[in-house]
Formats: C-alpha cells, sequence, structure tokens
C-alpha cells in the first residue's frame, strides 16, 4: 500500500512516548492521537500540544491512515481510525475518517466484513417514535445504545474524548441509514450508505477485506438489485403474459366441424359405433372432443377414438360424465355435470372418424349423448402454467427476502419480527 | 468590479503598509510580521497580543480569494479562526461587489453563508436548550445541533471593530427542519444575546479563485 505523495506530511513527536506523529491537516485537525501510546495531543496552532487524554492503544486497521482511496467518484484521504465499542456489549467496530478539502469528511464504518460510509447531514430528519423520516423517505429504528471509543490514530477535526459516550440512534432502509450522535454539548445527525466490500477492496487498493458475518444492519437484499427493478421485471412479465393471453383467445378459430347425436341403448353397451367422417383443417392444432348426455343421477362412460382415414393414426380419449342432485336435511344439492370434455393436441389436419365406445348403468335403458368436435380452441390451462412458471421466482423471492430480513433484524432490540430466534443465525 | 474604500494603515510592528478595504475603526492582520493591530477612527493603530494564524495547508480560502455568491462577486478581505471546546470553525469576510459584507462560514468542513446582521435574543429563548432540543426564533422553530465556548481567538485580514470578539463566549448553531435555515446564537453575556441566520452552501457552488489548486479532489 503505497501513500499518496502530493500530499505534504509534517511530522512531531508525540509528547508521551516521542513516537513521530503523521500529521497531514496540521492546524485544521483539532486533536492528533498517537498510534504508539493513544495519547491525545490538541493540533489546532499547528504544533501537537500534549492533553491529560488517552485512548487504548489502536490495533491493526484494514486501512492504513494516510491512504489514498476514491469513493463514490470522491478522493479522500484517510486522516483517522477509531475502534468502538457499544457500551455494556461486546460489540466492537472500526471508523476511518475520510477527508476531501472540497467535499468535506466521510466516515467509513466497518462490523462484521459489512462497510457503511457515513456524511454528516447539512439538515435533520424528523425522528418520532420507532421512525424517522427524511427527503420523504422512512426509516425504522434498529438500534439505540451509549458509544465508547476503545482506541484511536490520526488526525481528528473534532475534539476526541474517550470520557464521551455518546448516545447513539440508529433509523435503517435497507442500503440506508440515519444516525443520530448525541451528548450534552452536539446532536449530529449523518446519512450512510451500505458499501460491498469489494468496492472498499479495490478503492483503497486493499490485500484483503474482512469476510462477512451474517446479514449487515444496512445491506441491501441481492446485493445490486433493487426491490423496485424487480418489481418492475415481475409487472412487464404479467403484462406481457396478459397481452399473449388475451391474443391467443381472439386468434383462436374455435370452429364447430362435428356434431352427432347418439342413443345409447343396452344393445350399445360397450360396443363400437363409428361416426360419421368429418374434416379437420387448419394445419396442426387441437380439437376439443365434447360429449353432452342426459345422465340424472346417474353416470356415462365414453372412449373416444380419433381417426385418420388416410393415414391411420389414432387419438384416445376417455371421458366420463356424472351428475347426481337431491333435497337433504333441507337443502338442494348437485354433484358433476352431464357433459364431459377434453382437448387433444397436435392433431394434424385430414378427414377423421370417431369409434365411440359407450358404456351405461344396466338401470337406466337409454342415454341420449351429442358428440361435439371444435377445431382449434383456446387452452387456459397453457397460460395457467405460464404463469405458475412465473410466479415461482416472486415467491422464492418472498421467502428468501423474509429469511433475510429475519436475520438483519436479528440483533436488534426493535425487530418488527415476532419470532426472531431461529437456529441458523 | 469591487468597492474599496481607499485607505491605507501602517503596521506597529513592522511598519509594513496595508491598503483597507473596510470603513474605520477595525482590526488588521499584518501579512508581513502576523500580528494584529487595531485602526481607530483617527487612524491611531495599536497592537494587539493575538497570536498569528497557524498554517491550514488544505484551506481552499484566504484573505483575497475571490468568488461569486449568488451571481454577485465578491472579494475575501477578513478572517476569523475560533478554536470551540470541541470543534474549530472558520468565518471569512466576504465584501460583495454590492459593499454588502457576509460571513463564509466553515466547521468540519461543511460550510454555510451567514448574514451579519444579527437578531436581538433574550434569556427566554435559549433557557434550559440542550442539544437535540428546539428553540422558536421569529416563529420559527430551530433544533439545536451543538453548543460550544469559544476559547480562542485568531484573525488575519481585515474585520470591522464589532466582529472582533477575543473574548470567551457561548455558542449555540441550530437548524430548521422545514426550511433547512441555519441559526448561530452567541452568548456574549447574560444581556448581550445574539441570532444569526444563515443557509448551507456547497463550496463548488461559490467559483473560488483558490479552486484551481484543489483539482484533484473535486
Amino acid at each position: 500500500m503505497e501513500k499518496n505523495t502530493e500530499i505534504e506530511v509534517s511530522k512531531a513527536a508525540c509528547g508521551k512516548c516521542g513516537t513521530v506523529l503523521q500529521m497531514y491537516l496540521r492546524a485544521s485537525a483539532y486533536s492528533v492521537v498517537c498510534s504508539s501510546c493513544g495519547a491525545i495531543h490538541n493540533c489546532y496552532n499547528g504544533e501537537p500540544e500534549l492533553t491529560n487524554h488517552i485512548v487504548g492503544k489502536a490495533a491493526d486497521s484494514h486501512i492504513s491512515v494516510g491512504i489514498r482511496g476514491t469513493l463514490k467518484g470522491i478522493p479522500y484521504l484517510v486522516t483517522g481510525y477509531v475502534y468502538k465499542k457499544e457500551n455494556g456489549t461486546n460489540y466492537c467496530w472500526e471508523e476511518y475518517v475520510l477527508f476531501n478539502p472540497v467535499h468535506g469528511q466521510a466516515y467509513l464504518s466497518q462490523f462484521d466484513g459489512h462497510w457503511m460510509c457515513l456524511c454528516e447531514m447539512a439538515d435533520i430528519p424528523s425522528a418520532t417514535g420507532l421512525v424517522a423520516t427524511h427527503d420523504g423517505s422512512t426509516y425504522n429504528l434498529y438500534s439505540k445504545y451509549k458509544s465508547k471509543i476503545l482506541s484511536a490514530r490520526g488526525e481528528f477535526v473534532y475534539k476526541i474524548d474517550p470520557s464521551e459516550t455518546p448516545i447513539v440512534e440508529e433509523y435503517i432502509r435497507p442500503g440506508y441509514l440515519v444516525s443520530k450522535e448525541r451528548t450534552k454539548d452536539y446532536a449530529t445527525w449523518y446519512k450512510g450508505e451500505y458499501i460491498q466490500p469489494s468496492v472498499i477492496k479495490s478503492s483503497f487498493q486493499l490485500a484483503s477485506v474482512p469476510e462477512t458475518k451474517g446479514v449487515g444492519m444496512i445491506q441491501p437484499f441481492l446485493g445490486k438489485f433493487s426491490q423496485e427493478g424487480l418489481r418492475k421485471v415481475f409487472i412487464f412479465l404479467f403484462i406481457f403474459w396478459s397481452l399473449l393471453q388475451f391474443y391467443f383467445t381472439f386468434a383462436s378459430r374455435e370452429e364447430i366441424v362435428f356434431e352427432q347425436p347418439f342413443s345409447i341403448t343396452d344393445s350399445l353397451h360397450g360396443k363400437e359405433i363409428n361416426s360419421r367422417s368429418f374434416e379437420l383443417k387448419g394445419g396442426t392444432c387441437n380439437a376439443e372432443i365434447q360429449v353432452h348426455t342426459n345422465v340424472q343421477n346417474n353416470w356415462m362412460c365414453t372412449a373416444v377414438t380419433l381417426v385418420n382415414e388416410k393415414t391411420g393414426d389414432i387419438f384416445d380419449v376417455g371421458l366420463e360424465a356424472e351428475y347426481y342432485y337431491g333435497y337433504t336435511d333441507g337443502e338442494s344439492w348437485s354433484e358433476g355435470t352431464g357433459w364431459v370434455s377434453k382437448v387433444v393436441s397436435q392433431v394434424p389436419e385430414g378427414t377423421y372418424y370417431m369409434v365411440i365406445t359407450p358404456e351405461k348403468p344396466t338401470s337406466v335403458p337409454v342415454v341420449n349423448i351429442t358428440v361435439t368436435v371444435i377445431r382449434d380452441v383456446f387452452i387456459m390451462s397453457n397460460g395457467l402454467i405460464v404463469l405458475a412458471l412465473l410466479s415461482i421466482y416472486p415467491i422464492y423471492y418472498h421467502f428468501k427476502k423474509n429469511k433475510f430480513e429475519k436475520q438483519r433484524w436479528y440483533n436488534s432490540d426493535y425487530s418488527p419480527y415476532e419470532n426472531n430466534d431461529e437456529d441458523n443465525y | 468590479m469591487l468597492s474599496v474604500i481607499v485607505n491605507k494603515s501602517v503596521c506597529p510592528s513592522c511598519s509594513a503598509t496595508h491598503q483597507l478595504s473596510i470603513a474605520l475603526p477595525l482590526f488588521a492582520g499584518c501579512v508581513s510580521c502576523g500580528c494584529v493591530y487595531f485602526v481607530d477612527k483617527e487612524k491611531v493603530t495599536t497592537k494587539t497580543d493575538l497570536k498569528a494564524m497557524p498554517v491550514q495547508p488544505f484551506s481552499i480560502i484566504s484573505v483575497g480569494t475571490k468568488g461569486k455568491y449568488k451571481g454577485t462577486e465578491f472579494e475575501v478581505i477578513g478572517h476569523i479562526r475560533s478554536i470551540g471546546s470541541g470543534a474549530i470553525s472558520n468565518e471569512w469576510l466576504m465584501k460583495m461587489a454590492t459593499g454588502l459584507l457576509l460571513w463564509l462560514c466553515e466547521c468540519g468542513f461543511n460550510y454555510s453563508v451567514f448574514d451579519p446582521r444579527p437578531v436581538k435574543l433574550t434569556q427566554d429563548h435559549i433557557r434550559h436548550i440542550k442539544a437535540g432540543e428546539w428553540m422558536s426564533v421569529e416563529n420559527k422553530d430551530y433544533t439545536v445541533t451543538d453548543l460550544s465556548k469559544q476559547v480562542e481567538f485568531q484573525m488575519e485580514g481585515q474585520l470591522p471593530e464589532e466582529c472582533f470578539n477575543n473574548e470567551p463566549y457561548f455558542e449555540y448553531n441550530a437548524i430548521d427542519i422545514k426550511d433547512k435555515g441555519l441559526l448561530s446564537v452567541c452568548i456574549f453575556d447574560k444581556n448581550t444575546i445574539e441570532g444569526f441566520r444563515g443557509q448551507s452552501i456547497s463550496l463548488n457552488s461559490l467559483e473560488l479563485s483558490g479552486m484551481d489548486k484543489f483539482k484533484s479532489w473535486i
């Protein structure tokens, strides 16, 4: 990791241990902290003056102070590093102070391998109860705690006071956050944005970044894909599907090409009856065979074979109609219908006849049936299958997102999920 | 062109001559020796014991910097550097081409422009106010973002006498959530409480003459 040579570094000795303090901001900084002993110096007059305050010695940071990197198109110099913890817990995180003389300061925060970039807000959100609103967006309270500085190094434009334990309130909208840091002397709002670890790695030319653990507080679901973008894709697909259905409904000819009544007596029961011949036109497409019966409180079963007179190709279907009705316990009821149909797909054009093999109950002397063939019908089921296939991903997305959100809120005292203690966290 | 009152003063410490841009009485910083002196109405100069301002390598603005604010040209003629109890703030006096004076302020590298005409306030406006709470001034509700105390004062260039204050005083900074207007309340003593109204600005919008040196940071 090479340090940028354009920036002039001034050096001075730490007033406590004598270690060289490297200063980039010099008098523009309020405090400079020794990387060796943690002694805090005031440096607003250009030269470091030792104070009575001291912080812990900073452990190795992932990004070195003095490194330059470009984030969100803005070149930054890393001027400070702070290691903080939530008071009363073991949660610790890193904060890097990024400096640009034109665009001002930004802060990079890293916890469990998840990074976010924060900037001080020029205005302040409106916060009431568990919600904060800013620029028309709503943020939900995720955490409220006191933070404490464990260690630090580098320069800071504000006074570093390790005895301070500011109250921090964090409100999130996946991908973004607004947070308030408050002491008796200041109440500062920051706006943060999730930064992919790979972006941090390339921006600061790091050899490695810490591995991510779990779901980050503001980590967006599906990384770069926005929920709004996915929603638009599915709306487009649904409209496309609807238009396609509309087209096929109107494009289907639904032409009755054959209709013949038969009276099925005991002598025809189980016997083969040949129909008259009929033409199926229009290339290869489907044909619907309908059988209408007059059965009442009974059944009628018919095997129909469609036979191509020229090629001998056959298409078999079995059709069973049953219709029952009655009056029980003061209520009328009915079940089934007296007619039945089946669609035969991919029937080539040509001259056909049908072999009908009816079966009826012996208790009924005669059953009248009418066999109808309709060429090129619209099949709703095909459309429903497409719709079902299109729905698989949204349903999968919904469940995956739900699980992701539960993981996100697992560490929060303000989780909107009731059962937040699944085993796999 | 900027309108300038042609006038000159001589540094009581090193005898360097300075052209004055504002009406007397004023405080001036000597560009040769760094000392700060007072020039009264009769052009009599008196040396003060203020320390010279230290070098700030990343400061884009300095005395003599020119720019445009809301379409009107200005030149920076004075600079106050106030060390507070928790942060440093810089205030540059902008002399507009119209003759109007405005303050360009910076704290934590966030910039704003303030009107120097004060709103007179009383203790009732600020009584028991803490950071994060709101105060009402001229029918506007401001949320207090920080409270600080000046612990050190430095200056360079020229300042009207009434802008020079090297005594400790308290300052409240506040913001109006609705129109994002800023209010800086200075408590000089229990009877002298003044509010100054301002607006946040982007440094890039000022077309500053000193920006060329910082091209690689834009």
